[in-house]
């Protein structure tokens, strides 16, 4: 693609939203610094969109390769003990974790 | 329920299916339901480091037999992709499953709403693996995790917004559970979360073409509630927009003990989930020779089944409904006609074949599961066999018995086992159809001199038959064939 215009600029709203989404804590003078360096950093991979890829087929992985597929068998596990000795909490045979959902007794189990 | 008269509600069902397979999707830890917590992990499933997903290719297979079974595209190509979120049943902080490539698209799922047949279709059928469980102690600091079933193989199947009831969603949704017993995938148990559904639905003004704000149901983990979740969020839907107000897009749990539903999540709050291809899985292949064996040695779904036997055995819907319940009982009835004497599919059925079909139908679905379904049993425990069933048609249908001794040779078949065969031998029931046999007797009453002033009287008036007739039958110590031995009799008497 030719003649591209580098991207806009990473406003500091879309790295607030990044960092939330990624569960991490920025405080408000982070935000600056974040917003031009990854600014910077989407610019010069930006530079990728000036290739013209007009009949290659989309890529997904680097190597061309399938994904291999294994029998439906059991193989061994990792004992439980094993298994919660590195756990930062554990509750007899469960991990244990600050209450999802506080004030919620309600089965909201996963998002999938 | 009639919605109302102004509006008619729209609803795609998202039905998410435990594959039953022996290992998780990506990794051997066993997939079993159940077990003592965290006893099936591997690195894995806890999303340690360096541990790395292997797809089971069983996992795979079920899908595409879903897939086939629904009549859709089979994707020789698909990806399969990370999907970010956190919560703590989700060690990896992404759960693997497909995204803009899953490996079934479209297609259709059948069944009955009543006596009509309906066909909702579909948007895709995808691979995902579970995540695992949450347990919440109410009041509690901490919530408790079980890995169990974390990794373990699931297909979510996506329906377009093409169900306009609730009642047809429950027929949809059973139908989907039933089709998967019979396809052998999944044991499509509700209680134990083997199925569970999340409803997307909206209402619009009757005859509109336009789609409403939908919500999202989640949560409806049982058959009973599926139909009374979406009942309650359409005459929600209905009270906001009558009353001039607005549906927001949320999702909104079921609460079953309370009967109705809870914000959970509003729109400004709906995650980005990050799709990407996973770098530790390149594209998943399908190697075309191993889709034809799967499509070839798919079961037969219950709507296959259900038109076999209305039109080719001509039993009644009802009847065929009844049969097509479970794929175990299909198949043992498939074994009593076969036991019965009639030709294998794809033969034709002549007319008698087709009788003979439906005595079947008819000994099995009211005498045998009559008796079963009082004694809790299912029809694996029967203690008549499929073979023994069949044999019990043949007699009578070859007038070997009647069908009055028929009940009483099958209650005995029921109770101690035995073949009909044997039954009929100890009993000493077997019918006398042989003419010969027949004949002989019917001569020795109307040859006998004692007999002979009745003769002379016969030729007077014919009702003296019976007479006759009765007394032969007793020469055969009531075994030799009624109409048989009175179309001899009557024939002998002409003679005269």
């Amino acid at each position: 693609m030719s003649g591209h215009t580098p991207p806009p600029r990473i406003s500091a709203d879309e790295i607030r939203v990044t960092a939330e989404m990624a569960r991490l804590l920025l405080s408000e003078s982070d935000i600056p610094k974040l917003s031009d360096e990854l600014s910077a950093i989407l610019a010069y991979a930006s530079s990728l969109a000036e290739v013209d890829v007009t009949d290659v087929p989309p890529m997904t992985h680097a190597v061309p390769d399938h994904c291999r597929l294994r029998g439906d068998v059991i193989e061994p596990h990792i004992s439980r003990d094993a298994a919660l000795r590195n756990a930062p909490q554990r509750e007899s045979a469960y991990f244990a974790v600050p209450a999802v959902f506080a004030g919620s007794d309600e089965g909201f189990d996963s998002e999938g | 329920m009639a919605a109302s008269d102004e509006f008619e509600p729209v609803i795609g069902l998202e039905v998410h299916v435990q594959l039953a397979t022996r290992s998780k999707a990506f990794c051997g830890a066993q997939a079993e339901y159940g077990g003592p917590p965290n006893a099936h992990i591997d690195p894995y499933t806890l999303g340690l480091p360096g541990a790395l997903p292997v797809l089971n290719h069983r996992t795979v297979e079920y899908a595409i037999r879903m897939g086939l079974a629904c009549h859709c595209d089979i994707a020789l190509k698909s990806e399969l992709s990370r999907k970010h979120y956190f919560y703590p049943d989700l060690p990896k902080g992404y759960q693997i499953s497909q995204f803009d490539q899953p490996i079934c698209q479209n297609g259709f799922v059948e069944f009955m709403l009543g006596s009509e047949r309906r066909r909702v279709g579909l948007a895709r059928i995808h691979i995902e693996e579970d995540a695992g469980k949450n347990l919440h102690i109410p009041g509690g600091r901490t919530s408790l995790i079980d890995y169990n079933r974390a990794g373990v193989p699931l297909i979510e199947v996506v329906s377009l917004p093409e169900i306009s009831s609730a009642e047809e969603a429950g027929e949809y949704l059973r139908a989907l559970r039933q089709l998967v017993r019979f396809l052998g995938i999944s044991d499509g148990n509700m209680d134990e979360g083997s199925l569970r559904c999340d409803a997307n639905v909206s209402i619009r003004p009757r005859g509109s073409r336009t789609l409403g704000q939908r919500t999202e149901l989640k949560n409806i983990n049982s058959f009973k509630y599926v139909q009374k979740a979406i009942e309650h969020e359409i005459l929600r839907q209905i009270d906001i927009v009558q009353s001039g107000g607005r549906v927001i897009m949320e999702t909104r749990g079921w609460d079953a003990a309370r009967g109705t539903s809870r914000s959970q999540r509003k729109k400004e709050e709906a995650h980005d989930y990050r799709y990407l291809p996973d770098p530790d899985l390149p594209p998943l292949l399908i190697d075309p020779l191993w889709l034809r064996s799967i499509a070839e040695t798919l079961p037969k779904t219950p709507m296959q089944r259900r038109d076999q036997y209305l039109e080719r055995l001509g039993l009644s819907p009802y009847d065929a409904s009844v049969l097509t319940a479970e794929r175990e009982l299909c198949e043992f009835f498939d074994r009593v006609l076969i036991a019965a004497g009639l030709p294998p599919e794809p033969t034709e059925l002549t007319d008698a074949q087709r009788t003979r079909a439906k005595q079947s139908a008819n000994w099995l679905s009211s005498e045998l599961l009559g008796l079963l379904n009082k004694d809790n049993r299912t029809i694996t425990e029967s203690p008549v066999s499929a073979e023994s069933l069949g044999e019990l048609v043949r007699y009578i249908s070859d007038a070997v018995i009647s069908g009055k001794q028929g009940k009483e040779v099958f209650a005995k078949m029921y109770e101690s086992r035995e073949t009909p065969t044997d039954i009929i031998e100890r009993l000493g029931l077997r019918q006398i159809s042989d003419p010969e046999i027949i004949t002989a007797a019917c001569r020795k009453v109307v040859d006998d001199p004692a007999m002979q002033k009745q003769v002379e009287k016969y030729k007077q008036n014919p009702k003296l038959l019976g007479f006759f007739v009765g007394k032969a039958l007793a020469e055969t110590q009531g075994k030799a064939r009624p109409e048989l031995l009175s179309e001899i009799m009557l024939r002998l008497l002409s003679e005269k």
